[in-house]
């Protein structure tokens, strides 16, 4: 990285490597999502108020007070801003209005620059012109591709109809073309789906691990053992499919109200969308990519559980979109009332994508030209492909991974650390306890 | 020009300020002084206190003192105007007075346009009788006073008193007769009635009762006018309505009470008679929790810091140890301020072995519904864990809010700044200002603010004598 040299001046503290303070931290940061951390004055009540936050490691005043130190090192390896869902409380009750939501958004920002060894998302984070670029340029790609293999005018690609009577028909000009006779499905898989799938899984997985590096391998206080990772893996597919964290924002302890007061009152409006929006996602992400075929078809009347899966995405990404933007538009809840780039970036092209799909199905179901279909496919590639290659591992999308993840590895190392401290003697818990009363 | 002749300085607010301010003028000067005061009393917030910090004397004391110096001082020379309030400060023109002789271009036969006022105040120098303004032509509206100074505080007339009021110089912590006084040092030492609860001609009981024919209930307002020479502004201040905290559930909790409320349980005097009972049960409070900063340091209350509450709370912490053994105290701070030789203060009270240090605000308050207790949630920042505090009872170290009189001030400029408070940048209006109106402060340091503006407003009449 070109900052590598800058960094070298940075300051050391007490001596350890792991404390070095970087001076460019502040900046890094702001430049990604400017807020005002650098007001704080380290009073505490962000992290009391926090519904989400552990009692032993509560979070987000010591990331407060690490980016404003500059404590590089501290800050990679902490998985907290992940945890953090940004109900907003801490910024609505912070007396110095330094909005650690923000600082915290930001930092899952900027943690997504550091596991990206590329430094493509740092770019992207940064400058609105890049990321416009960046799209554009896979939108070209895909343009190139698709002429190489279509052609820019709708005509038969299909091996199986016979050529002559294709020809003969486009010149009569009365007879409409499937879709799968202009652009295929296995060729849109081999040319596109497949290669696209294989170098975001390369790159996502390639930063995964730079991310376990720097939060669970180079954590040298907990030593996890083998056996944890399979016993917690649960905890990555519960919370990846529930979002539970989600609706714990709206836990306080001075009201205990019952889920479905809560859920009458519509505080868990926000929660649920999400939940729609990313399973929608999900599940057209997996049926386009594997079951290109159930999809892409000109059978009008499908399988039933395709019916079911499309349209259940269909209105989820719809719905979530629109109501997504809404709150960012309207701006009166805490975790809408900023928006970078990137996540209007990310809004307007899956609304854009399911629009273009909806349509794409319509026309065909509906026996448009032939020239609709063809025009508006390519659209529809040209803006989901530029979305999936940009956003996937680079950008707003990656916390689709990078949060269930997080809260796994954060399981393990409180489990890990829980083991190590029962295998610990009596002795030391009742020296660790006798410290704990000095602190206070 | 004679002295005969001479203004008086109006000081607004009869506090221990302005009080200062009246004596440092007067002992120091042939001036008279008029002191507007909105209470029955004069003594303001200080009579309220249980002690002042740092010796831990009872209030009373520094204000009999006080009181002393002010019955020794020239009949007539101090004027106090209870229970008023200033309706309207308007500029006396220098052609109408005629008192002074224009000497200068800018007073000859001009009618003083506020421009020229404007020019006035921004020349920065007290001139030499031209430069400065004439004098304030003050009104002034006295609630009526039912009891005159025939009243020998005997208190028949409460005893036959069918209604009650909400007592709030203990911040309506008790209740007391319509006909009451206020506290034991009470000056005018007289009885007042409550306008607002009194029944006036259907009752009428008190008028009977009083045996040295001190109660008139037909006694009407009175508006009247004034004229000075300079002003003291001594308004003071208002505990912070903490009310408006809402994650800190004052209002919402019985046991969750101020620091000035803290005061009046303490005090001999007060609604539990100096036994610190919490408000919920009558138990005595033994493990009670201080939060400081309630409302202060925080941009979404008060943004500034108050300046006593640290001290103050350390203050309460003792003398709750000292009243009961068995007691325990917990403050929650953010940083503890105790400048310069308060900091002797603060280990004073740090040195006791049951008073406990939490670095780390408290960013709720819930209670548990069973017990009246209360949990306080904060973090420790010193081990950075997060933790759950039990209570008796809780002390919000509520900030000081300066008091802000309306008055109808015309062209005549008072240099507030974005919090309220008065700084002195009038100096060549003749417009100053001590105690908490000028900056939060204890009331040392507003004793010494009130010398500050009595030798201020000296000079300003020199300067303009010329």
């Amino acid at each position: 990285m070109s900052s590598n040299s800058q960094n070298a001046k940075g300051i050391n503290i007490n001596g350890n490597d792991n404390d070095i303070n970087n001076f460019n931290l502040v900046k890094n940061i702001k430049d990604i999502g400017d807020s005002p951390f650098k007001k704080c004055f380290q009073c505490g009540t962000c992290s009391a108020i926090c519904p989400l936050s552990s009692d032993d490691k509560p979070f987000p005043r010591k990331e407060m007070i690490w980016s404003q130190w500059g404590l590089k090192n501290k800050l990679e390896g902490d998985l907290d801003p992940w945890l953090c869902y940004y109900c907003g409380k801490c910024s609505e009750f912070c007396p110095r209005k330094a909005d650690p939501g923000q600082l915290m958004m930001s930092l899952r920002r900027w943690l997504t620059t550091v596991y990206d060894w590329t430094g493509i998302s740092r770019l992207l984070y940064k400058s609105k012109i890049a990321e416009y670029i960046a799209l554009l340029i896979v939108a070209v790609i895909v343009f190139i591709e698709w002429a190489v293999l279509f052609g820019l005018t709708p005509h038969s690609n299909a091996n199986i109809s016979g050529n002559a009577s294709v020809m003969g028909s486009a010149g009569g000009g009365n007879k409409i073309l499937t879709i799968n006779q202009m652009v295929p499905a296995y060729k849109i898989d081999y040319f596109f789906d497949y290669p696209m799938i294989v170098i975001l899984s390369a790159l996502l997985l390639s930063f995964i691990f730079n991310m376990f590096k720097k939060t669970v391998l180079s954590d040298k206080n907990v030593k996890i053992p083998f056996k944890l990772y399979f016993t917690e893996l649960w905890a990555l597919i519960f919370n990846f499919f529930t979002q539970i964290r989600f609706s714990k924002c709206e836990d306080e302890e001075a009201q205990k109200e019952t889920f479905f007061k809560k859920l009458s009152e519509g505080k868990y409006n926000f929660w649920l969308t999400h939940v729609f929006l990313m399973t929608s996602y999900v599940a057209l992400f997996i049926g386009i990519v594997v079951f290109l075929k159930w999809f892409q078809t000109d059978d009008k009347y499908v399988l039933f559980h395709t019916i079911l899966f499309d349209y259940y995405a269909s209105i989820g990404l719809i719905f979530g979109t629109i109501y997504f933007a809404y709150k960012r538009l309207t701006k009166k809840i805490e975790r809408s009332k900023f928006s970078h780039h990137t996540d209007w970036a990310f809004i307007v092209l899956l609304f854009m994508t399911a629009f273009t799909g909806i349509m794409l199905r319509a026309f065909v179901v509906y026996k448009d030209p032939s020239s609709w279909v063809f025009y508006l496919y390519l659209i529809h590639l040209m803006i989901v492909i530029p979305m999936l290659v940009i956003e996937v591992p680079f950008s707003k999308w990656s916390h689709l991974a990078y949060r269930p993840i997080a809260i796994y590895f954060a399981a393990l190392k409180e489990k890990a650390s829980k083991l190590n401290e029962a295998e610990a003697g009596a002795g030391v818990a009742d020296s660790a306890a006798a410290a704990a009363d000095d602190n206070l | 020009m004679s002295k005969l002749n001479e203004r008086p300085v109006l000081i607004i607010g009869g506090g221990f300020s302005g009080i200062s301010a009246a004596l440092e003028i007067t002992e120091a000067s042939s001036k008279s002084v008029i002191v507007v005061e909105k209470n029955p009393y004069i003594g303001g917030r200080v009579l309220q206190m249980y002690k002042y910090f740092p010796k831990l004397c009872p209030s009373f004391c520094g204000f009999e003192i006080n009181l002393r110096r002010i019955k020794s001082a020239d009949e007539g020379r101090i004027k106090f105007y209870v229970s008023s309030e200033i309706e309207e400060i308007t500029e006396i023109q220098k052609n109408s007075g005629g008192r002074e002789i224009g000497n200068s271009a800018v007073s000859a036969g001009n009618t003083v346009s506020s421009a020229a006022v404007d020019v006035n105040v921004n020349s920065n120098n007290y001139g030499n009788g031209s430069g400065c303004v004439n004098g304030y032509k003050v009104k002034i509206r006295q609630k009526p006073q039912y009891i005159n100074d025939n009243c020998t505080i005997c208190g028949e007339c409460a005893k036959v008193c069918p209604e009650n009021r909400l007592n709030d110089f203990n911040y309506s912590m008790d209740t007391q007769k319509a006909i009451y006084i206020t506290n034991i040092s009470a000056y005018p030492s007289k009885y007042n009635v409550d306008a607002e609860v009194c029944k006036f001609d259907s009752c009428k009981k008190c008028e009977s009762a009083c045996g040295y024919n001190a109660i008139n209930l037909n006694a009407k307002e009175e508006i009247f006018d004034i004229e000075a020479e300079s002003i003291v502004v001594a308004s003071g201040w208002k505990p912070y309505d903490a009310g408006k905290i809402t994650n800190l559930g004052f209002g919402k909790y019985k046991n969750v009470i101020t620091n000035v409320m803290m005061e009046r349980l303490a005090a001999d005097n007060g609604p539990t008679g100096g036994k610190i009972l919490r408000p919920s049960d009558g138990k005595e409070a033994k493990n009670v929790a201080f939060v400081q900063c309630a409302g202060s340091r925080n941009e979404n209350h008060l943004p500034y810091c108050s300046a006593i509450c640290c001290l103050a709370s350390l203050k309460q912490s003792i003398y709750l140890r000292e009243k009961n053994p068995e007691s325990s105290s917990t403050i929650f701070y953010i940083d503890i301020r105790t400048p310069g030789r308060y900091e002797k203060f603060y280990n004073r009270a740090s040195s006791d072995e049951k008073t406990k240090f939490i670095k780390g605000i408290v960013a709720n308050i819930f209670e548990d519904e069973i017990s009246g207790d209360l949990f306080l949630e904060a973090e420790d920042i010193l081990s950075g864990k997060k933790i759950k505090f039990r209570a008796d009872m809780v002390v919000l170290a509520a900030g000081m809010v300066p008091n802000r009189p309306s008055i109808k001030t015309g062209n005549v400029k008072f240099g507030y700044d974005a919090n309220g408070f008065l700084f002195n940048q009038n100096e060549n209006s003749g417009i100053f200002s001590a105690g908490v109106a000028k900056n939060p402060a204890d009331v040392y340091s507003s004793v010494q603010a009130s010398t500050g503006a009595a030798l201020s407003v000296l000079q300003f009449s020199a300067n303009k004598r010329g």
